[in-house]
């Protein structure tokens, strides 16, 4: 649908031009990436099951196991998530250069998160989840994963990541315009937290051979508590952010899809209609297969069903394909056909004879009646698929006429009896006509 | 509305453009007087209350909170006003939010002149207008069983008026239906106002998921 079509660009108002976009993807095509649109946490197992076609949710919970199932899997995860570039796809070079974080403070939030991870590793390593291996091993993998995953994600999560690790915590507040009560109670929350987590980590580290039970206890309560102090509104912050950043990149592309739809049809449409106004028949054309088209984005968000049907009449349901005979009606006679659908059916061979009486009645119909408009109503209940065609022209007697309209009788009646169904004909002079026709589901 | 008096009509669109055409074609009409204009919600507000115009077109696609935010204001200070919904968008749960809110029919701007004249005159005398694609956006919402009948009166249709809607949504004209189902014409406006009023004020859960689901009439 954003295929790139050759356009004048340059005599377009700005708000439709369409900005450069980067290729679709722009690794090396053996790299698997990070997927923008399929995501939980960060997209790894998206971007996986994209990579290797495989259904995402076998990816998922393959991945979920590998991770639950050994003790590094998070850190591996955010490895992950570090060294994966991110899917590129709808998000413009323009946009991604407009966050770009001071370098000296990404070091510093290197350090702290750093920092961070050798408390973790003391913190695991007393409570007894890390089994085996000196206290330096563990440690310095956490640090590594952290500090490869910090240096190495892709710059907009790293600013938003950077603003928030910087008001920790206690600027949050003050931060987002709050008043100095919640100011204080952040400072005072700081602090309590610090020195919980310095008093926990020190009695950790005295009484590292666990001999008795007690102080190990409380020195990861009181860990575990300092820890939660400090991380909560940095983690529920972060978590915030990230759903912002979700919330305003789904925002970004709609609004890209909406300007290169408008740009692709109905800008391209207005520019060829100005090119060739003398010739009323195709402006007429043209109009009507672009509101068509706007309209099918627009309500049914694919601009491109209705063209898909007419290509391929073999694709979608009855409703779909009998729209798109419709409209095939509307462009072979430049008449307008007014198309009312109550409910729809998957399309069988019954359907589809129907379908092609309908198109030939509605023809019929504009070749014939000399009406300005032809009404056609199909209605799908449990028993029966129906179908009106409806003009209010000329008409004709069936009982006199009925040699001429071998059409009629041959590709209308025939085509829906030959399905055990029915086909009547209702019409006089001067009152119009209308076919009625029913097959069986 | 007395028989010789002309309908006096408000335009509400915010399409200059639109409210021009539709002007221009209602002046060689002896039978209507358009008496003011607004292109967004609340200079409909305001022109309705100063010139208590007998019917509203009304645009289904309005800035400043659709159609449906100038009804219940509007009906507040001038309630014998009449609301006629045009669009050129068929999204159903528009459409569907404009007649809930009020509106007396709703028809597309594709409408001819005399199918417009008419419209206005059914509406200024309280009847309902029904679209041929209304007929089929209610006729699919009333499809089925109302699975929980909250209010069995409001909930379903009728046989007969499902065959009401049906031929509206074949192209028949009130007339036409009439003759075709042997009713008098009187009669067909008395079902055609019930399922207005049954669209009003259904319940039914459907409706509004059908709207959201379909998003199509």
């Amino acid at each position: 649908m954003s295929a790139p079509r050759s356009a004048p660009d340059e005599h377009l108002p700005v708000p439709f031009a369409r900005t450069p976009r980067r290729g679709i993807f722009q690794h090396a095509p053996g790299a698997p990436w990070r997927s923008r649109e399929d995501r939980v946490v960060s997209g790894v197992a998206g971007g996986l099951a994209e990579w290797s076609g495989l259904p995402s949710m076998l990816v998922r919970v393959g991945l979920t196991f590998v991770l639950v199932g050994t003790g590094v899997g998070p850190v591996i995860y955010v490895i992950a998530t570090a060294v994966l570039p991110v899917s590129d796809r709808g998000v413009d070079a323009a946009d991604r250069s407009l966050v770009l974080p001071p370098k000296g403070r990404a070091r510093e939030q290197a350090a702290v998160a750093l920092l961070v991870a050798i408390g973790m590793s003391i913190l695991l390593r007393a409570v007894g989840i890390w089994v085996g291996g000196g206290l330096g091993f563990p440690a310095a993998l956490a640090a590594a994963g952290i500090s490869l995953a910090w240096s190495r994600t892709d710059r907009e999560r790293r600013e938003l990541w950077r603003a928030r690790l910087v008001r920790l915590p206690g600027d949050q507040a003050r931060a987002e315009g709050e008043d100095s009560s919640r100011r204080r109670t952040a400072v005072v929350r700081a602090a309590a937290g610090g020195v919980l987590f310095v008093t926990g980590a020190g009695w950790v580290l005295r009484s590292a051979p666990p001999s008795t039970f007690v102080p190990v206890l409380a020195a990861t309560v009181a860990t575990a508590g300092g820890v939660a102090l400090l991380a909560g509104p940095w983690i529920v912050g972060l978590w915030r952010d990230l759903s912002d950043e979700r919330r305003a990149r789904i925002r970004t592309e709609e609004r890209a899809e909406v300007a290169a739809q408008l740009h692709d049809s109905v800008l391209q449409t207005l520019a060829l209609i100005q090119r060739h106004p003398e010739t009323t028949r195709s402006v007429a054309q043209l109009a009507r297969h672009q509101e068509r088209s706007l309209r099918s984005w627009l309500f049914e968000g694919n601009a491109d069903a209705a063209d898909a049907a007419s290509a391929a009449p073999d694709a979608g349901t009855f409703a779909d394909r009998l729209r798109a005979a419709i409209h095939d009606v509307e462009d072979r006679f430049d008449l307008p056909v007014e198309l009312v659908l109550v409910g729809d059916a998957p399309a069988d061979a019954r359907a589809d004879a129907l379908v092609a009486a309908t198109r030939e009645a509605a023809a019929n119909a504009a070749r014939h009646s000399g009406s300005a408009q032809v009404a056609v109503y199909a209605e799908v209940s449990a028993a029966s698929l129906s179908v009106f065609v409806r003009d209010r022209g000329k008409g004709f007697d069936p009982l006199l006429v009925a040699d001429d309209r071998r059409g009629l009788r041959d590709s209308v009646v025939g085509r829906i009896e030959r399905q055990g169904g029915t086909a009547t004909i209702a019409s006089a002079p001067g009152e119009g006509t209308e076919v009625a026709l029913e097959v069986p589901r | 509305m007395t028989g010789t008096a002309r309908t006096r009509v408000f335009l509400v669109d915010d399409h200059g453009l639109f409210r021009a055409g539709v002007k221009a074609e209602l002046s060689d009409e002896s039978s209507i007087e358009v008496v003011g204009e607004a292109a967004d919600v609340d200079e409909a507000i305001a022109g309705i209350t100063t010139t208590a115009p007998d019917v509203v077109l009304l645009d289904v696609h309005l800035p400043g909170g659709g159609g449906q935010a100038v009804i219940g204001p509007a009906v507040a200070v001038h309630p014998d006003a009449q609301f006629l919904a045009l669009s050129v968008s068929d999204a159903a749960e528009d459409v569907i939010a404009v007649i809930r809110a009020g509106a007396r029919g709703y028809v597309t701007k594709t409408i001819d002149r005399a199918g417009l004249v008419d419209a206005i005159a059914r509406v200024a005398a309280g009847d309902a207008v029904f679209s041929p694609r209304l007929a089929g956006f209610v006729l699919d919402a009333f499809a089925g069983e109302a699975p929980v009948v909250v209010d069995p009166e409001f909930d379903s249709l009728t046989p007969r008026e499902r065959d009401v809607l049906r031929l509206i949504a074949r192209g028949y004209t009130y007339k036409e239906l009439a003759r075709r189902l042997m009713i008098s014409p009187k009669t067909v406006e008395t079902h055609v106002s019930s399922v207005l009023r049954k669209l009003q004020l259904s319940s039914r859960h459907e409706l509004t998921r059908w709207a959201a689901d379909r998003k199509l009439l």
